[in-house]
């Protein structure tokens, strides 16, 4: 974890194996609803780690400041954003982008 | 990210798509949270297999290649949705909304840059814009049909308006050799030994590209864009 040097908070939550744990970083605005994260990240877990490899995710970041977090960070990640145009341009005014 | 000589995933989620959702009224719309996250780690779980195969040596062609990065979306969105469909079954309306709309406009989109490309002359942004939107056709389809695979319901499930619009717009058989593909994809999915085992799914894209005009060969290590003109003018 001590690769960051910008880290508001680390929320550690145990893999299903129970033998690591995956960060998750809370930033740029984000911090005050943490124990809110927290809970949705273990809803999460609870469902998806049981049927999912997830040996190659390092960490999650929740972020106020989505744009910022992915300048920050090296290219390659995996993201979450709403309503990418393209996806807009085709009308679905309440879809959300999946990237 | 590199670490090492190890790629590493990490997810980052923009803080107002699961704020907003999480403050609403609506118990579906709360769930979009849940499903989201579920969703991006579905991907992360997808890396898992695809990365060794990336890195593995293969045999397929440049032309081969070409459709395999136009194509993978499609898996890596059905394989996503398969996986988070349960957590939001309702996120399936949205979804065929999406690929309806993908259905009435990609067609007619490639249609014009088709007729853009007499004009143009310039076959690599043809064969560029043809990736992009025939892509997006099909990775919307890919969200559809791993949903519903998630769901283990099939689109005869779904309205009626929803076969009757791939049916109306010639691409019932393309629709039925997608899921096929990707079931078989998922199938050997922890197994996967090289990308040799996405050349079914590349060769529905392959085919799909021939039927709207655009023929695509290997030539000389390199591909061949074949755009003939057709009797209805285009």
């Amino acid at each position: 974890m001590g690769q960051y040097t910008n880290v508001a908070l680390m929320l550690p939550v145990i893999r299903m194996d129970n033998q690591t744990v995956i960060p998750i970083r809370v930033e740029g605005g984000a911090e005050q609803y943490e124990p809110t994260i927290q809970r949705l990240c273990e809803i999460v877990w609870r469902h998806s780690a049981t049927s999912m490899d997830l040996s190659t995710l390092e960490a999650i970041t929740v972020s106020g400041t989505y744009e910022q977090s992915v300048a920050q960070i090296d290219l390659g990640y995996v993201g979450a954003k709403p309503l990418s145009p393209t996806i807009e341009s085709f009308g679905a005014g309440k879809a959300w982008s999946l990237t | 990210m590199k670490r090492g000589d190890q790629y590493k995933c990490h997810l980052i989620i923009d803080l107002q798509t699961i704020l907003e959702p999480l403050n609403s009224d609506d118990e579906q719309t709360m769930l979009f949270p849940v499903f989201l996250i579920t969703h991006e780690l579905a991907h992360v779980d997808d890396f898992s297999s695809l990365y060794p195969v990336l890195k593995a040596a293969n045999s397929l062609s440049f032309m081969e290649m070409w459709l395999f990065r136009a194509s993978q979306p499609t898996w890596s969105e059905y394989f996503a949705s398969y996986k988070s469909a349960a957590t939001l079954p309702s996120q399936i309306n949205n979804l065929v909304d999406n690929f309806l709309s993908a259905v009435r406009q990609v067609p007619n989109e490639l249609r014009q840059e088709i007729d853009s490309y007499r004009l143009h002359g310039d076959i690599e942004r043809l064969a560029d814009l043809t990736a992009n939107r025939a892509g997006l056709l099909f990775k919307f389809a890919g969200y559809v049909i791993g949903h519903l695979a998630g769901l283990k319901i099939s689109a005869s499930d779904l309205r009626s308006e929803f076969l009757e619009s791939i049916d109306g717009a010639g691409l019932r058989q393309v629709w039925d050799r997608l899921s096929n593909a990707l079931a078989e994809l998922h199938e050997t999915h922890k197994q996967w030994g090289s990308l040799d085992v996405f050349r079914p799914l590349n060769t529905v894209l392959f085919d799909y590209l021939e039927t709207v005009g655009i023929e695509l060969s290997d030539e000389n290590g390199g591909m061949y864009v074949n755009v003939p003109q057709r009797e209805d003018g285009d």
